[in-house]
């Protein structure tokens, strides 16, 4: 366990808590709305409340916890009763909130280039400044950009991390049978080093359950996204694809909460469907086009942008790149075949790894299906600056855009930080390119 | 010999096994040549937007290739047309009529012949072969590796079955390439055991298509794969030196 004096654990705490109690205040807000989808806001936000409050309690009270990523197979943490919470989460859960402009302004005064990855500058300042919370043992990413390494670099060399110890599992660059299974015993060594460091076991019966509840959490996610190839498509941009992709891979992996939530998000856009309702209720309001977001949402300035598209534009993001689901389900009849199932998952399958990682037809094949099966009317690719292998493929992307015959934009922007390219140019863009392909 | 005929062949003496254990299920069924005959009088609509919603869960009659139960699918082509029976469906399980309620595993084998055939159709080969919404009553999920589909309770009172299946798929194969001057399908649904048999193939042809799909990108001048690694380069010695000297750095760090 690291040994943090009362005050460096009070550091750790502090941003953590202050994200914590926006999150309350969130929810405070979102609990009076009615209607089916507030629901399901508020039914995840409790749950992100309640994982906060857990890796609170682990470090006021030295109990064990784990740091780590979406796609080291939280199966496992579920499984061996282990606390976690993602290394890189504020970037995905609070950077709309504006404190976390001045903490980018300050990563660049640390010296980090800002041609790094926004998402991975950031926790290497509150990894460096002490205001991370300091796990008991952490995972690393090496895989799918060459980013994530520094920031193992900077827990490894920290006064307060460098005891903290570290695994990674090695990913292979191939996508065939050799490689799942090769990834399987990383997956396997991984455990072990849990189980080592952590005093934690890890049952295979527990794992299997665990498997099961995430199948089925999974099956209702897969459901949904059907429904979402309706004309009109019963859910935007909010809620549905991220929120899906953070309930199934970051919360609550492997617990009937989780189950329960995707069961009522597929109901919510069930009923949609049936009475014909699109992404929105406003009066008058119709899907003009449907869109494909071939990235994370943009997480530091979401507000500003998403809604516009849909009202001004009635542009429906009808699905993106954690949305998408191209998963198959773990087979639970046996240690190799559980370890089997989840290598796909985190290797071959999770959203971004899928891409990034190995051969760049992923790109295609994705936009291929996409575009098809939700009958998209352009592919927006929108050049986040950490994106650089992506940016790599983006001829790929626009070449398989044009024998499609459907309108590709590539833009050049900080999915975290809006003044990378100001969210007003955004708009220009998107408006330009609208408007030029005949779309509005 | 082109890339898959090697698949084929095996494909050929693997079903010749399956319709061996399923003698009793087993249906060979032969579809006109003329893609406009394909599609005459199927009592279901065939092309872009014949099934234009969605069906749901409730709606559903029949799911076929749910990989729960067993699925896979693959399109094999060769220039050799000998290979391929033109307008033959081969159906070895249960068909959909008699499988109302119920989730039959499936494996989908289309097979395309035309002597002018070659590696630069395989994309458009295989993207023809992906139903999307183009089969009314008919819907395939969106899903990367497998077919798998729901059947519903309006197309199964329309009579749907794999004969038109077949014929909605050999339309499409053959409206999509021009090249294409015979194809055949097979459907099997007897067992999760005959279909995984088959996905083993399915994952052979599979490897084989990415190496084509590479190749093509790469003559298109996009390099999809990286074509070095580690033993190739000539740096190798001192990237390996430098990763003593950090182990050794690093140790150094722990241990002050």
């Amino acid at each position: 366990m690291p040994s943090l004096t009362v005050q460096e654990k009070e550091r750790s705490l502090r941003r953590y808590k202050m994200e914590r109690d926006h999150f309350a205040s969130l929810l405070e807000a979102v609990l009076p709305i009615p209607g089916e989808e507030f629901e399901l806001y508020a039914r995840q936000l409790e749950i992100l409340l309640d994982s906060k409050a857990v890796i609170v309690d682990c470090v006021e009270n030295d109990k064990p916890f784990i740091g780590g990523y979406f796609c080291n197979a939280p199966e496992l943490f579920s499984a061996m009763d282990l606390p976690w919470f993602m290394v890189m989460e504020t970037p995905f859960l609070a950077s709309s909130e504006p404190y976390v402009l001045q903490e980018i302004d300050n990563t660049a005064q640390m010296g980090l280039g800002t041609d790094l990855c926004t998402a991975i500058r950031l926790p290497i300042y509150y990894i460096s400044e002490g205001l991370m919370p300091v796990p008991t043992a952490a995972l690393g990413l090496l895989y799918p950009c060459d980013g994530a390494p520094m920031l193992h670099q900077v827990m490894q060399h920290n006064k307060n991390w460098k005891n903290v110890p570290l695994y990674s599992c090695d990913p292979p660059y191939t996508s065939d049978e050799r490689a799942v299974n090769y990834f399987a015993d990383e997956l396997k060594r991984m455990a072990e080093f849990l189980e080592k460091h952590t005093g934690a076991t890890l049952e295979i019966d527990r794992l299997r359950t665990a498997c099961e509840e995430s199948n089925a959490a999974y099956r209702w996610w897969q459901e949904y996204n059907e429904l979402r190839r309706n004309v009109p498509s019963p859910h935007g941009w909010s809620p549905g694809g991220s929120m899906a992709f953070a309930m199934a891979q970051c919360f609550k992996v492997g617990d009937p909460r989780s189950t329960a939530w995707f069961e009522q998000l597929y109901r919510c856009a069930e009923n949609r469907v049936k009475a014909g309702k699109g992404a929105s209720d406003a009066p008058g309001w119709k899907e003009r086009i449907r869109l494909f977001w071939f990235d994370i949402l943009p997480m530091g300035w979401l507000p500003q942008f998403m809604p516009w598209l849909e009202e001004e534009w009635g542009a429906v993001l009808v699905m993106d790149m954690f949305g998408n689901y191209p998963y198959t389900l773990i087979d639970t009849t046996n240690e190799d075949t559980i370890f089997h199932d989840l290598a796909k998952r985190n290797l071959l399958d999770a959203p971004m790894i899928r891409q990034a990682r190995g051969t760049a037809d992923n790109f295609s094949n994705d936009i291929r299906r996409t575009v098809k099966d939700y009958k998209i009317d352009c592919v927006i690719w929108p050049g986040h600056m950490g994106h650089k292998d992506g940016s790599a493929a983006s001829g790929i992307m626009r070449q398989t855009c044009r024998e499609l015959g459907v309108p590709f934009l590539q833009i050049g922007l900080d999915l975290f930080d809006p003044r990378y390219t100001s969210v007003d140019e955004v708009k220009d863009k998107v408006s330009e390119f609208f408007s030029a392909m005949g779309l509005g | 010999m082109a890339a898959f005929d090697e698949c084929i062949f095996e494909l050929i003496a693997q079903l010749g096994t399956l319709k061996e254990r399923n003698a009793a299920q087993v249906q060979e069924l032969y579809a006109p040549g003329a893609p406009a005959d394909l599609v005459e009088g199927l009592g279901v609509r065939i092309g872009a937007g014949a099934n234009p919603g969605i069906i749901l869960r409730g709606d559903t009659s029949v799911e076929l290739g749910n990989p729960e139960v067993g699925s896979c699918s693959a399109l094999l082509w060769t220039d050799d047309l000998s290979l391929v029976v033109d307008g033959r469906i081969t159906v070895i399980g249960p068909d959909v009529p008699e499988s109302v309620g119920q989730s039959l595993p499936l494996a989908q084998v289309v097979l395309v012949a035309g002597s002018g055939l070659d590696h630069g159709d395989h994309e458009a080969l295989q993207q023809s072969a992906h139903v999307s919404d183009q089969v009314e009553g008919y819907m395939a999920k969106s899903t990367s590796e497998f077919v798998w589909a729901r059947v519903s309770h309006e197309a199964v009172a329309q009579g749907i079955d794999f004969a038109i299946l077949g014929r909605a798929l050999l339309y499409l194969v053959k409206t999509s390439v021009a090249k294409v001057s015979a194809a055949e399908v097979v459907f099997v649904t007897a067992s999760r055991e005959d279909v995984d048999a088959v996905a083993t193939l399915v994952r052979q042809a599979r490897v084989i298509g990415a190496r084509i799909v590479t190749d093509n990108w790469r003559e298109r001048g996009f390099d999809l794969d990286c074509d070095f690694d580690c033993s190739s380069c000539s740096d190798e010695e001192i990237c390996d030196d430098i990763r003593d000297v950090l182990v050794a750095t690093h140790a150094k760090s722990r241990s002050g």
